[in-house]
């Protein structure tokens, strides 16, 4: 196929793509239809990230819960579908890493999700090739952590991991999909943003990079907090993404501000209205979902609880109660009254439970953000 | 003429909408939704049909004129044609 053909089209369908799917999202907040979800197949990876937020080795997995069989993710699916989901998202861990990843994949495939994969693409072969190349997803994110062996055994603990990264690219820039490349920045590959997005613009020009490193959530055990770049650096590169495009100009694709990574859910400030749980000021728990490896539903991924159980009570049950457990949940008095808490500031529950295990605690970390946030769109003002 | 296999009408927060499965992905992306008269239209093409059957349901089912009925028709057909939806 083409490359710049292909590029040009899939620019081009994921523009109206996105258009029609937050008016289908705002329809579907208003009613309480679970329209978007994810899957959280697994948290084991063949990576292990320094700063990754959900990682688990087997047997961390197994003190916490069991992984949910091909089986019961489909019959979950089955339910979702009837309930309302059209946007599936599949993420880890990573999923291609599970033995049953293409039966879960296919039987997926025929019910009628649009779907997302997200996958950092070092374990594509010859068979996923092939699985993709009959079942596209609609769309695929692939992670990419830097720009040599070197790098990647800094980030990823694993040296060979680059090259396999590559080979998954290549092999899924000819599938038929939205192909988006994202990476995150931490302090051992923080000097490579030329040097990766180079590498995306190979395959896609839609590149992102996400904006937080969050703490481990959910018993995962990285070390994201002293890896992770000061709120200030991160604006830095940030910044310098967004220069970029701005000098470039041809139309390319660069989502610079990625609030979670995987984030699900939009701002409902983006429909012009709120819903309750006031406390979440996105579409969690109202249209969208979180379904995590080991069974439980959550309003997104970087939260820990509360959470409902879709595997034991029924997935239209679990989703019902979901809204319920956060309707006494609310940011502490010192971020609602912030002069920062007018969209500068990036808290949530999520965020804040996942920095200080909590809702009721202030983060210095988020705090710090809300500030450079401040100062920077001030110097961009000037 | 009749919608090709592997499409499924899916009604979602009160929208109709055009989902294609499996294989289909490749040809078409995005969304399609459809308002009442289009969703009708796709139902009566889940079997093969022709022009003048169509039109015949629609003025059986709408109250509308012969030349709505037509003009509905053949904007619909426009755009399944467009889309790639259509089997003739």
């Amino acid at each position: 196929m083409n490359a710049a053909k292909s590029i040009e089209s899939n620019n081009r369908l994921a523009e109206a793509w996105d258009k029609t799917e937050k008016t289908l999202a705002a329809h579907a907040a208003y009613s309480h239809v679970p329209l978007g979800g994810t899957f959280e197949l697994t948290a084991r990876c063949n990576f292990n990230c320094k700063m990754c937020y959900v990682r688990l080795s087997k047997s961390q997995m197994e003190r916490i819960g069991r992984e949910r069989t091909a089986e019961e993710w489909i019959a979950l699916a089955r339910e979702a579908i009837k309930a309302g989901t059209l946007n599936l998202l599949i993420t880890g861990g990573e999923p291609l890493l599970r033995d049953d990843f293409e039966e879960i994949y296919s039987a997926l495939a025929e019910m009628g999700f649009i779907i997302t994969l997200n996958t950092n693409a070092a374990l594509m072969n010859k068979r996923f090739y092939d699985l993709f190349k009959k079942y596209p997803p609609t769309a695929t994110n692939v992670t990419l952590y830097g720009a040599s062996p070197n790098t990647y055994e800094k980030v990823c603990s694993s040296a060979g991991g680059f090259e396999k990264t590559i080979e998954g690219l290549e092999m899924l820039s000819s599938i038929s999909t939205v192909l988006e490349v994202r990476s995150t920045f931490i302090r051992d590959n923080m000097n490579e943003l030329d040097k990766v997005r180079s590498i995306a613009d190979r395959y896609t020009n839609r590149f992102a990079i996400n904006t937080f490193v969050y703490k481990p959530v959910r018993g995962a055990e990285t070390g994201a907090e002293s890896c992770r770049l000061t709120p200030s650096e991160t604006q830095d590169l940030i910044d310098a993404n967004y220069d970029y495009y701005q000098k470039l100009n041809d139309g390319s694709v660069s989502d610079t501000d990625k609030e979670t990574p995987e984030c699900v859910a939009d701002d409902t400030r983006d429909f012009g209205f709120s819903l309750p749980p006031k406390a979440l000021g996105c579409l969690g728990a109202k249209s969208m979902y979180w379904i995590t490896w080991d069974g439980k539903m959550l309003p997104c991924g970087m939260f820990s609880s509360p959470y409902t159980l879709p595997f034991e009570e029924g997935f239209v049950k679990a989703w019902n109660r979901l809204p319920g457990l956060f309707m006494d949940v609310s940011l502490p008095k010192k971020c609602t009254e912030c002069e920062y808490s007018d969209g500068r500031c990036p808290n949530c529950p999520a965020f804040l439970q996942s920095e200080t295990g909590s809702f009721d605690s202030v983060s210095d970390y988020i705090c710090e953000i809300a500030r450079e946030r401040a100062l920077r769109k001030k110097t961009r003002q000037c | 003429m009749k919608i090709k296999e592997g499409y499924l009408l899916r009604e979602i927060a009160g929208t109709h909408i055009v989902v294609p499965i499996g294989e289909r992905v490749i040809d078409f992306k995005g969304l399609m939704t459809l308002n009442g008269t289009g969703s009708f239209i796709w139902k009566c093409l889940s079997e093969d049909t022709s022009y003048d059957a169509l039109l015949a349901r629609i003025l059986d089912e709408y109250e509308v004129s012969g030349e709505t009925a037509r003009k509905d028709l053949d904007e619909f057909l426009g755009a399944a044609r467009e889309s790639g939806v259509l089997q003739e």
